[in-house]
Parts: structure tokens; sequence; C-alpha cells
């Protein structure tokens, strides 16, 4: 059996951070946080899908809300041992495995935190391949799996059950209780069973996480282009590489809205994000779009960069990764395709090739 | 009698410079020492100089404007540092991140006395976490005097937004051990981000004796040389701030360094907007400087270990200096990364040592005279020089055409002793090394403007409204701290919306800069 040690935290932010394409908020308490319950409590294993046994209960774990706030006002540790005492509550039946909701940003450290301290395993898989900003923008949503009874629950232990009949209203309701939470609340929901995971969740995510975190250190290491070994491992190709000239954002609906210009040298290309970056076009045509992902690096650290991080003057490269197979066909981009989030514009794959499974 | 001159002083690791500058910003006269273990005799030393080889009196001379390492320098010797009390005001208790948790564990130890965690804190709207209990609090208080900690630091979670919980529990202190106990309260130095907020405020707490000693001996020195203007520090963002503050708030001063030596690199050369490159003894630091002011880094900035909220200047730095021990592998010479620093004239070969540094080629080349050395004992020709210089011409133009980028037109300033070791022909077209380039450390202190910062989180719903207000209130704490009002401009802003949260929540950071209102006395 994998285990996830120490060693690894590294490699997993920077992994994750560039399956955030942008989004999934900063790593860097997370990590922190894994380190110390890590070293508490020994390292995490990792069982893969097919370890799984039917009568496993799987619980798809991640915090919801604005990543700053957990910047300040720290998690107190205990948010996801409660939430999975709830849900054995309310099952009648013992959680046996963890797993990231959302792969992309933060998000991938969460169900760390649960196992570390539970020794419960996580498993090598999660709903997105990437990250979203939506509940139901996910892989159980298009298998249509039941995303509910979820449960929430806030750093003072307040707690939440949620029943809904669909995965949109839960989206709407558990937005709701996020605010009355402070704004963050750790949440858990499409709770599975062993034999529904194969072909619901977007299996490998983690592994493939910590290859490309892997990838940018190595190179790293000797003095190597990172930029360049990233591509070369995930069938990644350059949209454009030059300077951040124009950064122009808001919040709207509850998401970071903008675009970016990178001027190149010999054009300028735009990048739009909501939360995550979502388009890229020039003058004349479309580079790349959601669901490929768009991942934005500095040049010369190839570290990943989230549109919170966004600065004139940044040096920077811009990179698109093909989208999980799942969200390539019709029913997926109906659900996160470009046109879901306002572009009136159709996807065209960077790649013919896929990532995930 | 005129009384506009500005002494500007800076106390590095090896060197004590000072520079004397008129009311046009003319250096005067410029002086270099070398850094003393107290302080204040370097200092004195490097003052008395300047005076007299100036032949201007003390009362002509405004004020003194000083950046120092000296408090990295502490917490790297980890030296004379307080022990610390911890009070986190953090009503959701947290476990997940103990105090200090990433720290080296020989701080850690040194400085971490005992911590405890009482309720309170606010949410980002501003409203109580949880409530705060004054029993609670009091008897944190004394199980912290009781581990006999010289120091309190005391973070409360989002207390940017609010200092009052954290006011309550220093007046719960000073109730118990009196008004003089050192506290270090977090809203004062400020910054989102609980952690880094955090290790500022206990570095601050530990610092407390050694940089009021350090400070004190040297208002001391200024008073023996009849120097009775103020006395002001540069701080991390290279603005000043009162010395009584710099005394309360010591980490302020921690990492001024860069800041100062690319300020004081660009208006040496009579600009605003350049690439600065500081050749010191080690390495060479590159930065870039637009209107006046250097680029932010995004990095996180570090001392010792420890990760503070600090904007730092982004800096490319390459291990290249005057001290760099070059050796020969099948031929071909490899400059650095180790260095002789300090011990160039002990350890270099044209000063009776055994390693051949890029001193020592320099002199070899005839690109600079150095009084009592001989060139003579490196023994390599003309033609081996040739290509060490090469190779510190190509290292150098890859950090400049790294953090160039667009910027294709910018002109490059070399400042530091080491940039007197480049080929003359070097120095042609956009390569400029101003004169007194190895002082632009100190010109860069003595250039220093005061500022105020807010960095804060606040509804942007109605944006330009609660943007003025911010501005207003950046602009009230630089003229609290002594700025002229009618100087005061906008020299950074960044707004980092707080998605999924309603009402439009951001993080605003404003910070003005103004000149320093001259108390001219008759």
């Amino acid at each position: 059996m994998k285990q996830l040690t120490v060693d690894d935290l590294e490699n997993l932010s920077l992994g994750s951070a560039i399956l955030g394409s942008g989004g999934g908020g900063d790593p860097s308490y997370a990590i922190l946080m894994a380190k110390y319950l890590i070293e508490k409590y020994g390292p995490i294993r990792i069982v893969s899908v097919d370890e799984l046994k039917e009568n496993d209960l799987i619980v798809p774990l991640s915090m919801m809300g604005a990543p700053l706030i957990n910047m300040e006002r720290l998690l107190s540790g205990n948010e996801l041992n409660i939430l999975l005492q709830t849900i054995e509550e309310k099952l009648q039946r013992q959680p046996t495995v963890l797993m990231a909701a959302e792969i992309g940003g933060a998000n991938a450290f969460t169900p760390l935190l649960a196992a570390a301290k539970t020794g419960l395993p996580i498993l090598d898989a999660d709903m997105i391949g990437r990250a979203f900003p939506e509940l139901q923008m996910s892989s159980c949503f298009l298998k249509n799996l039941k995303s509910t009874p979820a449960v929430m629950v806030d750093c003072l232990g307040n707690r939440v059950i949620i029943e809904t009949s669909s995965a949109e209203t839960l989206e709407k309701i558990a937005r709701s209780v996020t605010v009355a939470m402070g704004s963050s609340s750790a949440v858990g929901f499409y709770l599975m069973n062993g034999k529904e995971v194969p072909g619901s969740a977007v299996t490998g995510t983690l592994s493939q996480a910590l290859r490309l975190g892997e990838a940018i250190t190595a190179a790293r290491n000797v003095g190597k282009d990172p930029i360049q070994a990233l591509i070369d491992i995930s069938d990644g190709v350059t949209i454009g590489k030059g300077t951040l000239i124009d950064i122009d954002q808001e919040v709207k609906d509850g998401f970071l809205q903008g675009s970016a210009t990178i001027l190149t040298h010999n054009e300028k290309i735009r990048l739009f994000y909501q939360n995550e970056y979502l388009l890229a076009k020039n003058d004349s045509e479309i580079l790349a779009s959601t669901p490929d992902l768009l991942v934005l690096l500095d040049e010369n650290s190839g570290t990943p960069l989230t549109s919170e991080m966004l600065r004139y003057g940044l040096q920077v490269t811009l990179i698109a990764l093909p989208a999980p197979e799942i969200w390539q066909s019709i029913e997926g981009l109906e659900l996160v395709g470009p046109r879901v989030f306002g572009y009136d514009i159709d996807y065209q794959p960077v790649s013919q090739t896929t990532i995930g499974a | 009698m005129k009384n506009s001159y500005i002494i500007g002083v800076d106390i590095g690791g090896t060197n004590t410079d000072a520079v004397l500058v008129d009311d046009q910003n003319t250096i005067i006269c410029a002086v270099k020492t070398t850094t003393t273990n107290d302080i204040s005799i370097g200092f004195s030393t490097a003052l008395n100089n300047l005076i007299e080889q100036s032949a201007i009196q003390p009362n002509q001379i405004q004020s003194i404007f000083l950046g120092t390492t000296h408090a990295t320098n502490a917490i790297l010797q980890k030296k004379d540092l307080f022990r610390v009390g911890v009070i986190r005001i953090a009503g959701q208790r947290p476990e997940t991140l103990p105090v200090a948790f990433a720290w080296p564990q020989d701080l850690k130890d040194a400085v971490i006395g005992g911590v405890e965690t009482v309720g309170g804190g606010l949410e980002c709207h501003g409203g109580p976490l949880t409530s705060i209990c004054k029993e609670e609090i009091r008897r944190a208080i004394s199980r912290l005097l009781e581990k006999e900690v010289n120091s309190i630091a005391v973070i409360g979670v989002f207390s940017p937004l609010n200092g009052s919980q954290e006011n309550l529990v220093c007046d719960l202190i000073k109730e118990v051990v009196g008004p003089y106990f050192p506290i270090s309260l977090s809203h004062e130095i400020g910054g989102i981000g609980f952690i880094e907020r955090e290790n500022s405020t206990i570095l601050n707490a530990s610092l407390k004796r050694v940089m009021q000693q350090g400070f004190c001996s040297l208002q001391m020195a200024c008073q023996a040389l009849k120097l009775t203007c103020p006395l002001m520090i540069t701080q991390n963002d290279g603005s000043l701030i009162e010395i009584q503050r710099a005394i309360d708030y010591p980490v302020l001063t921690i990492s001024a360094g860069p800041t100062n030596s690319f300020i004081g690199g660009v208006r040496l050369a009579g600009l605003e907007n350049a690439i600065v490159v500081d050749i010191g003894g080690t390495s060479t630091d590159v930065g870039l400087v637009r209107k006046g002011f250097p680029i932010r880094s995004l990095n996180k900035s570090n001392i010792g270990g420890v990760s503070l909220n600090f904007p730092m200047p982004d800096v490319l730095s390459v291990a290249l200096g005057g001290g760099s021990i070059i050796r020969f592998h099948s031929n071909r010479p490899l400059i650095g990364p180790t260095s002789v620093a300090k011990s160039l004239t002990s350890q270099a070969l044209s000063f009776g040592g055994n390693e051949l540094t890029l001193t020592d080629v320099a002199l070899v080349m005839g690109h600079v005279e150095i009084k009592d050395s001989q060139s003579e004992r490196a023994c390599i020709d003309l033609v081996q020089g040739t290509t060490i210089f090469d190779q510190v011409k190509e290292k150098l133009n890859k950090l400049i055409f790294k953090i160039r980028g667009e910027y294709k037109d910018l002109p490059i300033i070399f400042v530091g002793g080491g940039s007197a070791l480049l080929p003359p022909c070097f120095f042609q077209e956009e390569y400029q090394m101003p004169s007194f380039f190895n002082v632009a450390n100190a010109y860069g202190a003595a250039l220093s403007e005061i500022s105020g910062t807010v960095d804060t989180v606040v509804s942007l719903r109605n944006r330009e409204e609660t943007l003025d207000k911010l501005y207003e209130q950046a602009k009230q704490k630089a003229v609290d701290q002594g700025a002229k009002k009618e100087t005061l401009r906008l020299v950074d802003q960044q707004i980092i919306p707080y998605s999924y949260v309603p009402n439009q929540m951001a993080r605003v950071i404003v910070r003005y800069c103004g000149k320093r209102v001259s108390t001219t006395h008759k």
C-alpha cells in the first residue's frame, strides 16, 4: 500500500496548484497543517479505486468558501472529525475511506487533515480532476449519484445536515450556510459505497498531482526548465510567454472575475478567469478554454500562480493541459464548457490525448 | 543658519557607511568604516569622520536617517533575545498550527517561553468570533508569568480590522505587571495572514531588549557628537519611523537593506526607473525600480527561517562578488559560489592569503588599484583574466536579461563595492556606475520618506467611497508619523477579493508616501 509522507507535501502542493488552474486557493497554510499532523500522527495510507471493498463508505471532503478566511481564522482541527462523526450518526455506518472532492488547489489537502488524525486511508481519486467553482460540477453529478445527505461544519463545531433533491439545490443552500459560518466551512457530500466509485470518480488524480509536482522539483534540482519538464509529462502545450501588463478584476456573484493580459514578444494574450482560468485568446482566435486546464506559471521557478496572486509585471508562461476525459463529453461540456461560464464559443481541445480516466 | 542637511547611514554586517546630503539631495561627503560589535562605536566613527571631512556644524544637520541589519543579525545569532509568552485570541482554539511550528528548532527554543489561547477574535466582517472573558485572560497571563517570560506577544484573529481586543489584553497584562512590561500587539504590526503576523509579533517581542539597547546607544552617540536632530529609522518598505516606534516595534526595521540600496542606486543615477545591480563581497542582487520604488516579490519574506508578512523587493541573486573564490577545472575557471567575504584583506592572494578571488583578477587586469595590494602574487595571465571577466559579464547579463523582461529600455545601474572591479569598457550605453556607487545603501536611507499603510478587509460595495476612506486612513497614518500632507502620494495599492463571500469583501492594502515635515529651528 502506498503512503503519503511529509516529503510528498511540497510536490502535492505544486501539483494540486497546477490542477487548480488558477482556482482552489493558496495551499501554503494547508501544507503546514498537513505537515504538522503527519509528523504528529504518522504517514497517511493511500488506496487506489480497485482496492476498494463493496461495502466501504467513502467520504469526499472539501473546504467551501473563501480560502483566504482560513489564513486568518485558522482551522480548529476538529471540523472534519465532527463531520465524520455526524455522518456516522446519520447513516449508522462508519466512514472507511476519505477522498478529496476537488484535487485542484488547497482542497487536495483537506482529506489529509482528517486522514492523519483518524488513521483512515485516502482514495487516489477525486470528483473533478481539476478545480471548478460549484458543487454540482462533479463527475458524480454526471453519473447521477445522490449528492446528499451532506454535512457541513465550521471552526466552532457548529454543524448542519442537508438533504436535498438535487445537487444544484445543495449548492445554493450550502453557499448560504457557508456565509453564516463566517464564509468558510468544511463539507462532506456525495457519500459513496465502494461499488459506486468506479466510473463515478476521476481516478488516479492524487498520484497525478504528485507526479506533476515531482516533475517540477526534479527539473529545478538539476537546473533544467521546470515548465518544459511539466509539459513533457502532461501532454501540455505552451500558449504563450511574457509579462502580465493588465489585470482587471472584481468579485461578482461570489466569484473573482477578471482578465489578465500577457504581453508576449509578438502578441497580447487575454486570459479570462472566474476563480479558475477559463479562456485564453489573442486578437484573432481562441487559444484554449475550459474544461482544458489553463495553467499560469512563474516563468523562472515554474511555480503555478493562482488568480488571487496576479500582479502587474510578473514574468509568466501560460500552458494548457488536456481536460479529464469526462469533461470532454457532450454532457461534460454542458456542465463545465465555455458557455456555462458565459463565453459564447465552442470548446476546442488543445490536445488529442487526455489525462485522467 | 542653514540647517537643511540630512545624514544617511547604513549599518550593515561588514561596513557602516554614512553620507551627508544637502537639501537638493546632493551628496556633500561620504565615509565608510567597519561595523563594530557595539554598533554605536562604528556609527560614532562614521558620523565623526563625516562632520570633520565636510566641516559642517552639528546644528546644521536636520535629521539622521538610518537603516540597519542589527535586528536580523540578533535573530541569526540568537543574541540577547527575550523569552516570549504568546497569547492567541482565537475562539476556535486552533490545534492545526502550533505557535512557531515551522521555525528552526534552536530559534524556537531560544524564544518561545509559553503559549496560551483565549476566547475571542473576529470574523472577516468585523463581528466577534466568540466572546471574550477577562477572567480567562487573567489566568492565561498569570500562567505565562509563572513561566518567567520577559515579554508578551498578543495575536488576535482578524485583529487588523479592529485592535480593541488586543488592547484589552494589553491593559490586563499591565494591571498585573505594571506599565513598563514589554508587550507587542499584532495589529500594530499589521498584515492579514495569522501565522506571518504572529511570527512577526513574536520576533518583535523577543527583539525588544537588544534593539532598545542598540537604538539607545545610537541616540547617546548622537548626543555625544552634539547632534540634537531627530534620528529616524528606515523600516522594511524603505520609509521612516520615529526612533521610539523602532524601539517599540523593532521587527519593522528588519529588512530595509535591499530597498535602500535599490532606491539609492536609481537616485544616484538621477532616475526614477531603472534596473539596479548591487555587487557586494559574496553575492550580487538585482532589482527593478519603477517610479522610484522597487517592485515587490511574490514570495513571503523570510528572516532566519521564519516567514514574515513584510513586502520585500523582488531580488534576483547570484553568488558573485569581490570575494568570490576562483578555481580552475581542466583550465576552465569557475567563479564562486564560495567567497572569502569579510576576510578579503587576509585571505586573497594579493593581500598575502591563499585564495584567488575576483578582486585579485581585477587587480591583475588593472581594472582597479588598491593600496597595499600585491597583484603579482596572483599567478594568472591577462588571457585567463579576460576569460574570467567574460564569465562575470555573462552571469550579470543573464540576470539583467531575466529581470528586464519587457522593460527593454531601462538603464542598468551598478552599485556596491564589487562594481568597481568590472572592466571600464563594460560601462557604456545603458550600463552606468554612478559616483558614490559604493554607498548606495546609505544614500537610499538619506532619501527615505514617511509612509502610512493600511492593510485590512472591507466590503467594496461602495467601492469609491470605501477606497477613499482607506486612502484617508493611510494618509492620516503617514501624517501622524510626521509626513508633510501636501507631498503624500499613493505608492502601492492591492485589492485581493474574497471569493464566495457576500458584500464584495476584499483585502485591501494601500500605502502613501511623502516627505518628512522639516523641523527647522531658527
